[in-house]
């Protein structure tokens, strides 16, 4: 039940962390992956090998032309998109009070209005297929608000896990599933800065976390290859907890 | 074979949840344990696995009883050698509020829902510890988050297993040993025997936005992801299977 042979996902953030595992978790479940990220290089539609997996698409999720034009070339060429994994995210560290308007404005563009985009150009695909599953990446300082992460990051992410239950509402009648992962602290290049920047309130973090670690990236990429699949076809409007009980403490 | 070497013991494993879920362990290759008060129901699923090129034994267990509790968790270590997963789904309902229940109801359900599942932790957790870890899923419900007009108890008893696997899965963090929650939606088992009447049904039907409800099935492959190394960084949380019903 976890095959995804001849299924289409398309996947945001796919050249890092949470996204780059997952798309490597879909490929080993036979999936045909469409991987969109803002460093892959660009490269003009009618240029792209369509034969390739994963196929590597330049995507700024902040425009919303360019990520339905994306989005309509990929069910135009494979007919369908069976599922959606929204992982492009920004992470900046500021104190609150001086976190600035257009540091705010860019965190809010990627992350909130990024996942707003996809999901509407993906769920007119998946709505005329009567089919489909979104996975939105959210984070535990979406709940817990901001203490590692940003005042802007941690309000990002508990929008998307809301966001996720409004399109799970509109899904519903056609048959698609949206669900959201909050992950805690992962281990991906996006979080390094926390190392280089607190070393010793990690060290400190780490030591009173109830698994004495950080997650992996494939530790959330089997999640979301969970919830994306059939085993999970009765689970709508949720958000999964991955932090290694975190949330607990 | 997600579950390849492991050992598993499933409460309430003869109906229901626990049978569709003890099925699918064996099929992932768990050696499972069954248990359930109704000593024959377990003996049909322990045989369906084995047929189907399994193992699995059958135990005649009432979770309420300590001494039964400990006696199965034994008895599975006897057998198979170790202890790796315990599924907590051993559950039953009584309709009522709080002015119509008897305190006899209200005890009887708070025992085999809640108790059973602080009893079945405890005799399995210290052997577990010598698996070098383990996973613990307890069958909670939907209803520990949303009020029910039909129970009182079966509610206050599925929100009490939620606090009891944080309080465990903080504790035993440190040991491996993994635990969390299911929270089901209304499942098409045996237990639900108001569903059976088709105006009710079909009552409830209307609630969940996916628009059916749920099957044992549903649940069961829930429970084997956080049985599994899928879920590693897992714990202390709950996954709820809904059909959408309380992201209304």
């Amino acid at each position: 039940m976890l095959d995804f042979n001849g299924k289409v996902v398309f996947i945001t953030g796919a050249n890092c962390g949470i996204g780059a595992a997952t798309v490597a978790r879909f490929l080993e479940r036979g999936a045909r992956v469409m991987g969109a990220d803002i460093t892959y290089p660009s490269v003009e539609p009618g240029k792209i090998n369509f034969k390739e997996n994963p196929i590597k698409i330049h995507l700024d999720v902040k425009n919303a032309k360019k990520v339905t034009g994306a989005i309509n070339l990929v069910a135009e060429k494979y007919g369908r998109i069976d599922v959606a994994v929204n992982a492009a995210g920004i992470l900046r560290l500021y104190p609150i009070l001086e976190q600035k308007e257009e540091d705010w404005d860019e965190v809010m563009a990627v992350n909130v209005k990024g996942v707003l985009f996809v999901c509407q150009a993906v769920m007119k695909v998946m709505m005329r297929q009567k089919s489909g599953s979104i996975v939105n990446i959210g984070s535990t300082s979406g709940i817990t608000g901001g203490a590692l992460a940003g005042a802007d990051y941690s309000a990002s992410k508990a929008a998307v896990i809301c966001l996720t239950k409004s399109f799970a509402k509109a899904g519903a009648p056609y048959g698609i599933r949206v669900n959201s992962i909050a992950p805690g602290g992962i281990n991906t290049p996006m979080s390094e800065i926390y190392y280089e920047k607190f070393p010793e309130a990690m060290k400190r973090y780490i030591a009173a976390h109830p698994m004495k670690r950080w997650g992996e990236p494939g530790e959330v990429a089997s999640a979301i290859v969970f919830l994306a699949s059939e085993e999970a076809s009765y689970m709508t409007g949720t958000c999964m907890h991955v932090n290694g009980g975190s949330l607990m403490i | 074979m997600r579950l390849h070497g492991k050992v598993a013991l499933v409460t309430g494993g003869g109906s229901g949840i626990g049978e569709s879920t003890s099925i699918l362990l064996g099929r992932e290759k768990a050696k499972v344990a069954v248990a359930d008060i109704q000593g024959e129901s377990a003996e049909v699923t322990a045989e369906a696995i084995n047929k189907a090129g399994g193992a699995a034994i059958a135990l005649q267990t009432d979770v309420t009883q300590a001494a039964d509790v400990e006696q199965m968790v034994k008895t599975t270590v006897k057998i198979y050698g170790r202890l790796d997963i315990l599924i907590n789904n051993a559950g039953m309902g009584a309709t009522g509020d709080v002015v119509e229940l008897s305190e006899a109801d209200w005890q009887r359900v708070m025992d085999v829902n809640l108790k059973g599942i602080f009893l079945g932790c405890k005799y399995a957790i210290p052997e577990m510890i010598k698996a070098g870890g383990g996973s613990i899923i307890n069958i909670a419900s939907m209803w520990a988050f949303v009020g029910g007009s039909v129970s009182c108890v079966y509610p206050a008893s599925k929100a009490g297993i939620l606090a009891l696997s944080k309080s465990t899965a903080l504790k035993y963090a440190p040991f491996n040993i993994r635990v969390n929650c299911v929270c089901p939606g209304h499942v098409e088992t045996p237990l639900a025997t108001s569903l059976k009447d088709p105006e009710f049904r079909k009552a409830v039907v209307k609630k969940y936005p996916l628009g059916r409800l749920g099957r044992p099935l549903d649940v069961s492959y829930a429970v084997l992801f956080l049985a599994s190394e899928e879920s590693s960084f897992i714990t202390g949380t709950e996954i709820i299977i809904d059909g959408g019903y309380t992201a209304q």
